[in-house]
């Protein structure tokens, strides 16, 4: 079970105060270590363990690249951004993020004719359905099963960019 | 010859004719009395056995007793009817036919009990069980008191016996009830099966609650020779062999499947009775009927005959608990915020945002949070799309769905829980069964409809409903209004525990540093996290309720902010 620490804020905000006073005061102290690298890449270092302990005690991996084993092909045109978080402890899961300027419904087909070539089974939400969500024509979604492997795939409409957020996720042994 | 001879030789041939013609007359009518006399026992016996065999019918039906109105008795009006269709409604009577529906749900009752019980959550229902127990013994026993009162039965005799022909005793005779010791009741086919049918094999464990197992003696394969194809797979409740869960006895009148009530000998009848071998049930229900009878001609001395019976109601019932359900929730999702001022423990800042099933997905904003990272001055949560766990999903993936966790044995309670509301023999519900029920697009567009609530019965008694309250009741008119709002008598613990898995896209983000810090490189991101809990709270079936499968669904934002001095 994860550590659930519910409203120990108070203590939070102390040792961050304190810790934010312990570095102004050795900033001031030491002017040099300022731009000192060697004590700018030993803050980065520790800086670096924090965020392990927390990804850690998460049991989750984070990366922007999406690995090269993943079992869905990204999607590679007029890509914005792309990321990767994996679960580290029970069943295996993975899910993979993709911002593109493209639109969701070509989106959507591509990736539809890309897993059924790799031998994917699909079950695709029908319009009736994304209609009775409000969501027609900016909401895609599709369930894919091979062998021992589960995928679920949603394509949406960024309202910002307009263009399309790829969410795919990835289960084993369903 | 002279005439005075020929005269004395005619004379002798008279004479021995006449003889001869008494002689031959004696005979006759010897014959005739013989005659008479067989062919009256004869008719008296046919008689005796017509009567015999109607009593074997008949007393299947009644004598009865009437359920009480108290609770523990309540509890069985679903099994006093004849038919597998649970939406049909029973007159509250227990007889032959229907005891041992009454018995195999108490000892139902008791195995959800004593399956609870194993896991400590139980909570009363050990003590409804123990209370249907008692029940089930009291109209047993009242129904043994019926049907070992011979009075109870002459009617149907005389009903038969009399309309069968005894005219070679006399014009006005018919065979009628001797009142007295002819009229005894016996036990038999010890060890065959009874009336009531296991859902299937041991393999699968009967799909009886995980956990519990049936004690092998408690069960047999059909006893007839040679066994019919129909139900050579087929496993039954054992007849005259105590079932003993939790401390109690229960019991089965072993009826051999499909067999016709019919007549048997005085020898395995005489053999079988309570006396000559002695049960544990104290108040045993027999399963064969000795009947005594007499015709006579008014004046005349009676013709006598017995005959034996053994009962049959040839008419197989489940292991079932027809009126009863399965009560689905699933609880209201929200989104939570979590933050790390003090890595690794995270902090939850700000107020929980709701989701549901109508407008998902969607993006959300957390609340920016002071000092919400290492060094960080402020920690402000990039908007992150929240319910794609949800999206468009049926109940079956609700339930099932990722993050999986142990789904086995939620899936093993429910599988259990649908075969105990199916009445109809060899109908069998597979976890496929319950995964198409559940995953039906109707549950897909009740949830979008905003339903929390779901029912899983079986109105039929053959096929598996999972429907919203108001439309359960619909379906279900006669019984289900009546117990919908029953809560099951066991306590609720949690089976799936904060099963999770990424569910969204990780996004960078910036967060505002402490002075003289600048934001760490690499690390400042924030993800979704979905989380699944599952709880499970056992009921037996006293009131209707087999139970209730709680689902709730979150999802976590998890936002690191991270600086270092310079």
């Amino acid at each position: 079970m994860k550590v659930n620490l519910i409203k120990p804020l108070t203590f939070a905000l102390a040792i961050s105060t304190v810790t934010m006073a312990n570095t102004i005061a050795s900033a001031q102290g030491q002017e040099k270590g300022k731009s000192d690298p060697a004590t700018a890449a030993q803050n980065l270092k520790v800086a670096k363990q924090k965020y392990d302990s927390v990804l850690t005690a998460a049991h989750v991996n984070i990366s922007p690249q999406i690995p090269r084993n993943f079992p869905v092909p990204p999607y590679t045109s007029n890509i914005v951004s792309t990321s990767f978080i994996n679960s580290t402890k029970g069943s295996p899961t993975a899910t993979v993020g993709i911002s593109t300027k493209d639109s969701p419904e070509s989106v959507f087909q591509w990736y539809q004719t890309q897993l059924r070539a790799s031998g994917w089974t699909l079950t695709v939400a029908s319009p009736k359905l994304t209609a009775k969500l409000g969501k027609e024509g900016q909401f895609f979604m599709l369930d894919g099963a091979k062998e021992k492997q589960g995928i679920k795939l949603f394509c949406m409409l960024d309202q910002v960019s307009k263009g399309t957020k790829i969410n795919i996720t990835w289960l084993k042994n369903r | 010859m002279s005439t005075v001879e020929r005269q004395r030789k005619r004379g002798s041939v008279t004479a021995f004719a006449a003889v001869l013609a008494l002689t031959l007359m004696v005979l006759g009518i010897g014959f005739i009395i013989i005659s008479l006399y067989m062919g009256g026992q004869r008719e008296t016996k046919n008689a005796t056995d017509a009567g015999a065999l109607s009593v074997g019918k008949e007393v299947l039906h009644e004598p009865s007793v009437m359920l009480s109105p108290a609770d523990n008795q309540k509890c069985f009006f679903d099994c006093t009817n004849d038919s597998i269709n649970n939406n049909i409604i029973g007159d509250g009577k227990v007889n032959l036919n229907r005891i041992n529906r009454v018995w195999s749900k108490a000892l139902l009752m008791a195995i959800n009990a004593k399956a609870a019980s194993m896991e400590g959550n139980a909570g009363s229902g050990v003590g409804n069980a123990g209370s249907a127990a008692s029940a089930a013994q009291d109209l047993s026993d009242a129904l043994a008191d019926k049907l070992t009162t011979a009075a109870n039965l002459h009617g149907f005799f005389n009903d038969i016996s009399t309309k069968n022909s005894t005219r070679m005793i006399g014009v006005n005779s018919s065979t009628k009830v001797r009142p007295g010791p002819g009229w005894q009741t016996s036990l038999m086919d010890r060890d065959a099966e009874s009336n009531i049918e296991l859902t299937g094999s041991p393999a699968d464990n009967f799909y009886l609650p995980p956990g519990f197992n049936l004690p092998p003696s408690s069960r047999t394969q059909c006893t007839r020779t040679p066994v019919p194809g129909e139900v050579a797979n087929t496993y039954f409740l054992k007849g005259y062999t105590p079932i003993d869960v939790l401390d109690r006895k229960f019991w089965q009148v072993p009826f051999k499947w499909n067999d016709k009530p019919h007549l048997v000998s005085s020898t395995p009848f005489n053999a079988n009775k309570a006396s000559a071998i002695p049960t544990t049930w104290a108040k045993p229900i027999p399963n064969a009927f000795s009947v005594d009878a007499e015709a006579k001609n008014p004046g005349a001395t009676a013709e006598t005959a017995m005959s034996w019976v053994l009962s049959n109601p040839r008419h197989p019932f489940k292991l079932a608990a027809p009126h009863s359900f399965l009560h689905i929730k699933v609880d209201e999702m929200k989104c939570h915020w979590y933050f790390y001022p003090v890595p690794p423990f995270k902090v939850e800042f700000g107020a929980a945002q709701t989701y549901d099933f109508n407008d998902s997905p969607k993006s959300m904003t957390g609340t920016p949070m002071p000092a919400g990272g290492v060094l960080c001055a402020m920690v402000s949560p990039p908007a992150q799309v929240i319910g794609l766990d949800i999206v468009g999903r049926s109940l079956d993936e609700v339930i099932f769905g990722p993050p999986p966790g142990n789904i086995n044995k939620v899936e093993g309670y429910m599988v259990n829980r649908a075969n105990e509301m199916i009445s109809k023999p060899g109908v069998t519900i597979t976890p496929a069964k319950l995964h198409s029920v559940l995953g039906s697009a109707l549950t897909r567009a009740w949830l979008i409809a905003g339903e929390k609530d779901f029912y899983l019965f079986s109105k039929d008694g053959e096929t598996l409903q999972c429907e919203p309250k108001s439309i359960a009741q619909i379906s279900a008119p006669m019984w289900m209004p009546t117990i919908i709002n029953n809560t099951p008598d066991g306590n609720e613990t949690k089976i799936i525990d904060d099963a999770f898995m990424p569910g969204g896209i990780p996004l960078p983000h910036v967060p505002t540093p402490d002075p003289f810090c600048s934001p760490t490189p690499g690390v400042n991101w924030s993800w979704v996290l979905w989380d699944k809990d599952v709880y499970w709270k056992p009921g037996t079936g006293y009131n209707g309720s087999l139970g209730e499968i709680r689902v709730k669904r979150w999802s976590e934002v998890h936002t690191v902010g991270i600086c270092n001095p310079f």
